[in-house]
């Protein structure tokens, strides 16, 4: 437990450079959009107020015509979302570099950390869970943002012009956020669970590769692929809820759908280890 | 420990801000609606559940409120709204829930509920379908799976029926049984002509073979600027055994202008009962339709009883006949608005002998301002007001006008 | 005692390893001697459970691997592994981390030994330094035995001179090392026993003092008579 703990820090360590780097750009460019469109706006307003022209025309989701936070976020969506896909882009790139990158460049990192007198799981356990640590510190940073940036908000918009939201509101007026921030704990856990299964599909894909080298890429794509099969067998044999005619019952397909994922998740660890353990060369 | 600060404040940051975001998420609740009885016993509510939205937030949420309180669908995990919900249009059916319980294996995949029949001894299960249109001989093909809950056997029959001409969109339309006869009504579009047919298929119970083929004298057919559209109504439990089927038809005046555009106008409606015994169509006096084609109107068959519930925005009527005798079954029933309390009426159906209605205390009901949405439940046999309720906020007083004046219910979900 | 019975190994459908066997025993320096490719570094790594063996078993005291085996063994392989951006201090400080064998004390002599500054970064090192960093690592392990996979090879030769002063300090007194060279020559003086790979197998396998004596051949005579055939 002690070594997987230092293995971890080591992992996030050596990673903290780009995370904070992709937090920065985070904060610069929504701060900065968030800047940008409210100062033009409260501009463009203030001129209508002089022109005598009314300011407060609602739309369908903001009927007061004020600006509120809410309805700041709405308007900005391309390039609030934009750090957002930036970050997911790295983070889905190092799910494969967290590997990769002990083995490139003159110092294979990769022979220190099979030489350690610890048990080689804790290896894959390590880099799993930093991987997940980066994915919900992001996400964390992300609301954290939020706050911060209501203040901004409320600093350049004067007090008359605007009204207060409510925080679902905040993150539902982006089309990003809500899947990323699920309304409901249950469906956290579950979208998030889901998504992390597959990442230890890809680890143990990535093992294989590295244990079979030229045919272990074979061995790989076949692996994701029996992987997906799996999850998908039931839906397109056409087998799911929403088939009036199916076999078998929502809950029964729900629940099925359920042991396949554990199992693709038990399978790929199960393998993950043993590759790592006696089929992994440098 | 000074050197793992990276790690430390990465853990910290994740359960600080994800944990507070999912706690506060809990506490930023969407106001909770409840019905309440103000008159007559709260049971009589059960099962009843209005929807629509709550207009308080930038995007309105889709409510559901009943005696127990209210649902926020956005509020729901995927699975409550996916799985656990899946179907429900089809769970709304007490038989059908009934069958699922205690026959899971044989109800799989099976989800037509006017397919079955269901008495003490059996339960039977009919499904049509057809050969394409254009082929030179047309058939039907008859799939039947019979359960003897008695002796617990179970049957399949498949029966192919030649037909004469070809049809498309065959549905099960009624299931009877009259002794060893398995009677099986069916409606599709014939290939020739646009119409409807309606057809019986007589099977035997025993080995599935067809004993007889009847077409329903029907004898509506689309011609040059009208259009007949029809509906059948079955039993309000459409699994129970009945000796009628009602139907409903509609005749409409089309007009297509030069823009290819096509409007219809309603002209009259007619309501026939068919009678399994004598395989005649019954016309259904006006005198008991009382047809207004600028009021809602719906029929419920039970047994021999045929209801007919009349309703416009300011008043409630309904009715009950016999269609053996064709005399009335009971005395027919008038409600105003006012007399139950409300300013305008929303909508109403029937569930057995009762009548469940919902009020508004305004004349628009999809506008928000000063609604308070009421139910009421009326015993069509005899008259009496059962139930008066209302939805109220289930909580704090000094916030409850605020909450109701966003609320906008205008939909009663039927459980039958 | 380092035992190696009947190691294969495969390589892309070719035999690498084809049945080798031998044995390095405590306090004395053994050395495998081979031609390039002939397969001396993966019997290395197949001993310490960084590639696989198709077949064979490795024995260290008589015990199969297991975790607690990498206290009692330090390998060096032939270059640096620690990543470019870590300071030999964090380096040192990874060892200490991980390793119950790790020998603080002796770690700061060596790195004084070697004339090395713990603020520098790994990245920047020249070939010569980071064979003696690498060195540091391998050897303030308190472990019973040292592999070392080429420690000469590529290396100027001051720092070559400096290395080999290192085997003669009570450094390397009482562990077993087996180490893999293709150039003999100059370190021959060092060896205790030497084992000579060709085509997958072991050719010959000796005590180097007994050969010189009793045939008047050195290492390297042997050699020519072996494995240029």
């Amino acid at each position: 437990m002690n070594r997987y703990l230092k293995l971890l820090h080591m992992e996030i360590h050596r990673f903290r450079y780009i995370l904070a780097g992709l937090m920065a750009i985070t904060a610069a460019v929504q701060i900065g959009v968030i800047i940008r469109t409210l100062v033009r706006e409260v501009a463009k307003r203030k001129e209508d107020i002089l022109n005598h022209q009314s300011i407060d025309v609602g739309s369908a989701l903001f009927p007061s015509g004020k600006l509120s936070f809410a309805s700041t976020m709405f308007g900005i969506q391309f390039w609030f979302a934009l750090p957002i896909l930036l970050s997911i882009a790295v983070l889905g790139l190092y799910i494969f570099l967290i590997w990769y990158r002990d083995w490139f460049g003159r110092h294979t990192f990769v022979y220190r950390l099979l030489l350690l007198p610890t048990a080689r799981r804790n290896i894959y356990l390590a880099k799993a869970t930093a991987i997940l640590a980066f994915i919900l510190g992001m996400l964390a940073f992300q609301l954290l943002l939020l706050p911060v940036e209501n203040v901004i908000f409320n600093l350049i918009v004067p007090a008359e012009m605007r009204e207060a939201s409510y925080f679902a509101d905040v993150i539902a007026a982006n089309q990003a956020l809500p899947f990323l921030l699920p309304q409901n704990f249950d469906q956290f856990v579950f979208s998030y669970g889901l998504g992390f299964s597959a990442v230890l599909a890809v680890f143990t894909a990535i093992l294989l590769e590295r244990s079979y080298r030229r045919l272990g890429i074979l061995y790989a794509i076949l692996y994701l692929i029996a992987c997906a099969a799996a999850v998908i067998i039931l839906p397109v044999s056409n087998q799911t809820y929403f088939n009036p005619s199916a076999y078998l019952y929502p809950e029964e397909f729900f629940m099925i759908e359920m042991v396949i994922f554990a199992l693709v998740v038990a399978s790929s660890v199960w393998l993950g280890f043993r590759l790592l353990a006696k089929k992994i060369t440098v | 420990m000074k050197r793992y600060y990276s790690s430390v404040i990465l853990v910290l940051l994740i359960i600080v801000s994800i944990g507070t975001y999912y706690f506060y998420r809990s506490t930023d609740r969407l106001p909770e609606f409840k019905l309440v009885a103000v008159k007559g016993d709260q049971k009589e509510a059960d099962g009843i559940e209005l929807s629509g939205n709550y207009g308080a937030r930038m995007r309105s949420e889709i409510v559901n409120v009943t005696t127990e309180g209210s649902e926020y669908s956005s509020r729901q995990s995927m699975y409550e709204q996916e799985i656990k919900n899946a179907r429900s249009w089809f769970y709304q059916h007490s038989d059908m829930r009934k069958l699922v319980k205690e026959h899971r294996d044989f109800m799989r995949g099976k989800t037509d509920p006017d397919s079955f029949y269901m008495d003490k001894e059996w339960i039977i299960y009919a499904a049509v379908s057809q050969s394409p249109a254009n082929i030179e001989k047309p058939e039907t093909e008859i799939r039947v799976q019979v359960l003897n809950v008695k002796t617990g056997r179970e049957d399949q029959f498949a029966t192919i029926i030649s037909e004469q001409t070809p049809y498309h969109n065959a549905q099960v339309v009624d299931v009877q049984r009259y002794d060893n006869e398995l009677q099986i009504l069916t409606s599709a579009m014939s290939g020739t002509e646009f119409s409807t047919k309606f057809r019986k298929y007589v099977l035997d119970l025993s080995n599935g073979h067809l004993i007889r083929n009847e077409e329903l004298p029907y004898k509506f057919i689309d011609r040059e600027g009208v259009r007949y559209s029809h509906n059948v109504i079955s039993h309000e439990v459409s699994s129970a055994p009945g000796n009628y089927v009602l139907l409903a038809v509609r005749e409409e005046k089309v007009t297509v202008d030069r823009n290819q555009s096509y409007s219809s106008q309603p002209i009259a409606d007619h309501f026939f009962a068919y009678s399994y015994k004598t395989g005649k169509l019954i016309e259904i006096p006006e005198s008991w339709t009382a047809a207004s084609l600028n009021s809602h109107q719906q029929y419920n068959l039970n047994g021999n009883r045929l209801s007919v519930l009349t309703y416009g925005s300011a008043n409630i009527s309904v009715s009950g006949y016999d269609l053996d005798t064709l005399q009335e079954a009971y005395k027919r029933t008038s409600y105003t608005a006012a007399q139950l309390g409300a300013v305008s009426i929303g909508s109403a159906y029937m569930s057995g002998n009762r009548v469940i209605i919902l009020l508004h205390q305004n004349d628009k009901p999809m506008m928000a301002v000063n609604d308070k949405p009421m139910i009421a439940v009326i015993d069509a046999t005899k008259g009496a007001l059962l139930y008066q309720g209302e939805v109220v906020v289930d909580g704090p007083a000094s916030e409850a006008e605020e909450h109701m004046k966003h609320l906008r219910l205008y939909n009663l979900t039927p459980r039958i | 005692m380092i035992e190696v019975v009947n190691m294969h190994k495969r390589y892309r459908l070719r035999n690498v390893l084809n049945g080798v066997s031998f044995t390095a025993e405590k306090g004395q320096v053994t050395c495998l001697i081979g031609v390039n490719g002939a397969g001396k570094s993966t019997v290395l790594k197949a001993i310490m459970g960084l590639t696989p063996m198709s077949k064979g078993t490795v024995r260290i005291d008589g015990r199969a691997r297991e975790r607690e085996t990498y206290e009692k063994v330090a390998f060096i392989p032939d270059h640096l592994t620690m990543p470019s951006y870590m300071k030999l201090s964090e380096g040192l400080r990874f060892m200490a981390d991980f390793y119950q064998s790790w020998n603080q004390a002796r770690a700061g002599e060596l790195m004084k030994f070697f004339r090395l500054d713990t603020s520098e970064r790994v990245g920047n090192l020249s070939k010569g330094t980071a064979a003696k960093y690498n060195l540091v690592i391998g050897l303030a392990q308190d472990t019973d035995y040292v592999l070392m996979d080429e420690p000469f090879s590529g290396i100027d030769l001051f720092s070559r001179e400096s290395i080999a002063e290192v085997f003669s300090t009570d450094l390397i007194d009482g562990r077993g090392v087996l180490l893999t060279t293709h150039e003999v020559g100059e370190i021959e003086h060092l060896l205790d026993k030497a084992v000579l790979l060709s085509h997958g197998t072991v050719a010959k396998e000796f005590q180097c003092e007994q050969v010189r004596s009793e045939e008047g051949k050195s290492v390297v005579d042997v050699m020519r008579e072996v494995l240029w055939v």
